[in-house]
């Protein structure tokens, strides 16, 4: 199986799994192959663009009147916002929302670090480019889908054949024992985890489910079971026919081996708070119960998405603000506690990411979609209890606004954000190269946030 | 009560009665009713029974023997044209009807609908734009369950009204519909106030332009994108013009606003069109889509007139609009010959109408490429069915019904990966651009629905589609609750004994005829050799088999 390349992968992957054996066969073969410890890179998406400038708010007098003055009726309370100390200083102080406590705990325990003011840009850009019209700008900018799928797949001429996660995943996925496993959504599809040579897995914060009429049975359910079986073995030429019997193939190999071993796999004690239905915390407690079985499955290198919308405050930001915040901090605190548990703490970095910041002057009531935002990046091998990049200015025409509506220019690439977690994950520099095209363009030894 | 703001957009300040302007009788934009479709039968318009099957199968939300009958005898044409003038089946007239209204009536008045009313062209019209125009019940927050129900039938039947009328039309009134104007949070929108740093809301001019009407990028006449002359795409409008564009969807809110402002009422109007509070719009010079100029002193009315047929005639809306439509009837990957044949009618129905949508439709469904089922060589003819239309078919073609009345069902939505006015962002499902991987990335073939045929939701749908024909049929369940919904088999129950009549009666109804040989061998082995020849469950073994296997998950 030396010769074994992903191209063929793929054919076996769409053409049939089970019948390959393929999720069983190579296990041994790629055992040999095992990289001899675990590492995952969990990625939290804030879908609709989440306000990073109510999440971490200046504190200092100066800083916070520079906030209000932009922020007015949306403006955090000053004395409401939760101290935080952060190892080095750019002079100005920080606070968090005061719904984002256990985030605060986090962050003063060493264990989650602060990106500031990061969005998806072609080249380091200022204000004075911007309104000279020298700057080289990402298309379609302050678009809500168009700036995710960017975000997602970093890649220079912004095709969508593969995401930067999904190039992680195919530098690991033939040495692991289930390749499939190697990027997994825990919801919808992601441009994010894609590759053409490697499929990527969406499955439901419900982990796996099983077969209701088709599952192994007795007797006369076999026979059922072998009929439908049939159905979806059997050969198609049609392209469409062929592509959903491969996933109806594909998600029945899955649910009986796969769903199986998570089932065996003993409960975690961690208690995760409620959805509040954003579906955070329970995609984050199926991610935790997979990598609780990590030996079981054999893997040894894996990428998760999980999601949360509702960030696109238009309305009501006030109202609905505390909720998101309290919702995102404590799903993320169970989150690193279950790791904890499951002695996967040090394994697992965890970061944010969204498609844009929003804007710092208000609509009455919310804001709308602007471009640089505050991130955060959580795991025992993470630098934490610090602020990382560049804090921007928050005034009004200021010198990090775009034009005149508060829409900061972000002062790091999303390059620059996340080459030492691909690096801490094992990534050599001309893999981190390969994973962020547009590398060149700017200084990733800049930050270094992992240990 | 929502509390007093002198935010207009929390409701506002009591403003003077004079300033509220009347709108509700604004001009009819759309004053050149859409022409009928001149039908003259050629001599033998007959059709047969597969090929009615087929059509119904783009047309309806599934095939019946009396839809297959009647067609068959009609012919496309005089069919079409049949639908085209059936009454409208209200949704919220059905949902007047109810003795009480409970959580998420209006998915469960959408199942009744789509499963039990003629005008099923229309209804099926009505989703696919429904897909395009997209508000949610996640995303607004109704008072009370009797508020969003009605508010959502409502929507829907401005769908259903405008399905074969004029886009212009449909333009105008989703734009105005409350439930539009709170998902879109153009409900409030105000002009500038520097000095609390408000600037008018960006959403409904974005997101209107690029989902509703004519996308990022100008389009050729036959949907592929228009390249400068570095070879690349030609955005349709700028940051700027969104910002200037924002300014004009200023000054509207709910009809009630006034009475909700001072208090003689608490509950906001969700179903009739947005009124202007004229003080809170911007009555600026604005640049616009295209660079026109909107000029000064113009009514928060004047504007949104102005602005919608400076958008409504862009040339991107025709085979915008047009494809889009192709994808969610007939194929996912129309030629271009057959997207600019019918943008061409959208364009211009023959009679100098822009904007006919019973034209247009006519045009896709009769269109040699949707007839022959054969496309450019580029290309591969068919799609993925959707889910819920393909639930909503299996209960319609078997004439599915409770002892209720009620189809009283809304836990499919979290089989389905979608429910009607439930998907989670304005760019609905999936996208019409998605590509699975394998040979549609190779080729670079779209496949939308693929996107959410996860493997999350691809066991959960085989169980919801097995369950309904195994579990739920009038057969299986001789003592059902009232509100259970059970195919009827009785009629295939007839056929048990002749596994070659009831494989038949299969073929025609869910297959078009087209059933494979080895899909037909294998559900004939399965019910041969498991039940005795006169078990009526034969009916619903074979059945479960065949809904789930991938020749009835696709259209093709």
């Amino acid at each position: 199986m030396k010769n074994f390349n992903r191209r063929d992968f793929l054919k076996l992957g769409t053409a049939s799994i089970v019948g390959s054996g393929l999720l069983n066969f190579p296990r041994m073969t790629y055992a040999q192959e095992a990289l001899g410890d675990y590492k995952a890179l969990v990625c939290v998406f804030m879908h609709g663009g989440n306000d990073g400038f109510n999440l971490i708010v200046p504190t200092d007098n100066d800083s916070y009147a520079e906030y209000a003055q932009s922020r007015q009726n949306l403006a955090v309370a000053q004395n409401s916002l939760l101290p935080i100390n952060p190892l080095t200083t750019d002079g100005r102080a920080f606070g968090l929302h005061p719904s984002a406590a256990p985030l605060q705990s986090l962050f003063a325990d060493g264990n989650m670090a602060i990106m500031g003011n990061v969005g998806h840009l072609k080249q380091p850009t200022t204000r004075d480019m911007i309104l000279n019209k020298t700057a080289t700008l990402p298309t379609e900018l302050f678009s809500h889908n168009n700036q995710q799928d960017q975000w997602k797949t970093v890649n220079l001429d912004n095709n969508l054949l593969s995401g930067w996660g999904g190039r992680i995943a195919n530098t690991y996925a033939d040495k692991q024992a289930e390749p499939l496993l190697t990027g997994i959504s825990m919801n919808s599809r992601s441009p994010w985890l894609r590759h053409p040579e490697n499929l990527d897995l969406a499955i439901s914060a419900d982990g796996f489910d099983e077969y209701w009429y088709v599952s192994k049975g007795v007797g006369y359910e076999n026979k059922r079971r072998t009929a439908y079986l049939e159905t979806i073995y059997k050969n198609y030429n049609n392209a469409f026919r062929k592509q959903i019997a491969d996933t109806q193939k594909r998600t029945l190999e899955l649910v009986e081996s796969v769903g199986g071993i998570l089932k065996a796999t003993p409960q975690l004690t961690t208690v995760f708070p409620e959805d509040n239905g954003y579906g955070l915390a329970s995609q984050l407690k199926t991610v935790a119960n997979m990598i609780a079985a990590r030996d079981a499955l054999g893997m040894s290198r894996q990428i998760f998405f999980v999601e949360m919308g509702g960030f696109d405050t238009h309305d009501d930001q006030n109202r609905d603000q505390p909720l998101l915040f309290s919702t995102l901090s404590q799903s993320l605190k169970a989150f690193y506690d279950a790791l904890v548990e499951v002695g996967a703490s040090s394994e697992v970095t965890t970061f944010t990411a969204s498609e844009f910041g929003r804007t710092l002057s208000s609509n009455g009531d919310g804001t709308d979609h602007a471009w640089g935002n505050h991130q955060l990046v959580i795991g025992d091998a993470v630098r934490g209890g610090d602020i990382y990049g560049a804090m921007p200015s928050l005034a009004i025409g200021g010198v990090d606004d775009y034009k005149s509506r508060g829409r900061i220019i972000p002062t790091s690439s999303v390059e620059q954000y996340v080459q030492s977690m691909l690096s801490w994950y094992g990534l050599t520099p001309s893999q981190i190269q390969t994973v962020l095209p547009n590398h060149a363009a700017f200084d990733l030894s800049k930050i270094n946030l992992m240990i | 009560m929502i509390a007093l703001s002198s935010v207009f957009r929390l409701v506002f300040v009591c403003v003077l009665a004079s300033l509220l302007v009347a709108c509700g009788g604004g001009s009819d934009p759309a004053s050149s009713e859409p022409l009928p479709i001149t039908v003259i039968p050629p001599p033998d318009v007959s059709i047969s029974a597969n090929a009615a099957s087929k059509f119904l199968t783009q047309t309806s939300y599934g095939p019946t023997l009396t839809d297959i009958n009647k067609l068959s005898e009609l012919g496309y044409e005089v069919w079409l044209n049949e639908q085209f003038t059936l009454p409208v089946s209200s949704h919220y007239d059905y949902l007047q009807g109810l003795p009480e209204i409970t959580w998420a009536e209006h998915v469960k008045t959408w199942l009744a609908m789509s499963v039990t009313s003629e005008d099923q062209l229309r209804q099926r019209i009505a989703f696919a734009l429904s897909e395009i125009w997209v508000v949610s019940h996640h995303g607004v927050d109704f008072p009370s369950k009797e508020v969003a129900a009605g508010a959502l039938t409502s929507y829907y039947d401005l769908l259903l009204h405008n399905a074969f009328g004029n886009y212009r039309n449909l333009m105008e009134e989703l734009t105005l519909n409350p439930v539009m104007g709170e998902y879109l949070s153009m409900k409030g929108n105000q002009k500038a106030d520097l000095a609390k740093n408000i600037l008018p809301d960006e959403n409904y001019a974005r997101e209107m332009m690029q989902l509703f009407t004519i996308g990022l990028h100008e389009l050729n006449m036959d949907g592929s994108q228009k390249l400068d002359t570095q070879d690349l795409p030609i955005p349709t409008y700028t940051q700027d013009t969104i910002e200037e564009m924002a300014r004009v969807f200023t000054g509207w809110h709910f009809a009630n606003a006034l009475s909700l402002a001072n208090g003689t009422n608490d509950v906001p109007d969700f179903i009739t069109r947005m009124a202007v509070i004229e003080d809170f719009h911007d009555r600026g010079e604005k640049t616009v889509l295209g660079g026109v100029i909107i000029p000064a002193q113009q009514s928060a009315e004047e504007d949104m007139q102005t602005i919608l047929d400076i958008v409504f005639n862009h040339p991107n809306v025709a085979p915008f609009v047009s494809k889009q439509l192709i994808q969610k009837l007939v194929t996912s990957n129309p030629s271009s010959a057959y997207i600019e044949r019918v943008a061409n009618v959208f364009a211009n129905n023959g009679a100098g109408v822009r904007g006919d949508m019973q034209s247009v439709v006519a045009a896709i469904l009769l269109d040699d490429e949707a007839l022959t089922r054969t496309t450019s060589s580029d290309k591969v003819f068919g799609k993925l069915k959707e889910p819920i239309v393909r639930m909503v078919g299996i209960w319609r073609t078997f004439n599915a019904s409770a002892l209720s009345g009620r189809y009283s069902l809304t836990w499919f939505t979290e089989f389905m990966g979608q429910s009607p006015l439930g998907a989670h962002h304005v760019f609905n499902f999936f996208s019409p651009s998605f590509t699975p991987q394998g040979s549609f990335q190779e080729n670079g073939w779209v496949a939308p629905e693929f996107e959410i045929h996860t493997e999350a939701n691809m066991t959960k749908m085989i169980n919801f589609y097995q369950r309904m024909t195994f579990s739920q049929n009038n057969i299986y369940k001789t003592n059902p609750d009232t509100d259970e919904i059970l195919l009827n088999l009785t009629y295939e129950a007839t056929l048990v004994s002749n596994v070659d009549a009831l494989l038949d009666h299969y073929n025609l109804l869910l297959f078009a005829g087209e059933m494979s040989n080895e899909l037909r061998t294998i559900t004939q082995n399965y019910i041969s050799t498991l039940i005795n020849d006169k078990e009526p469950g034969r009916a619903y073994e074979a059945l479960g088999i065949l809904v789930a296997a991938p020749e009835f998950l696709v259209q093709d």
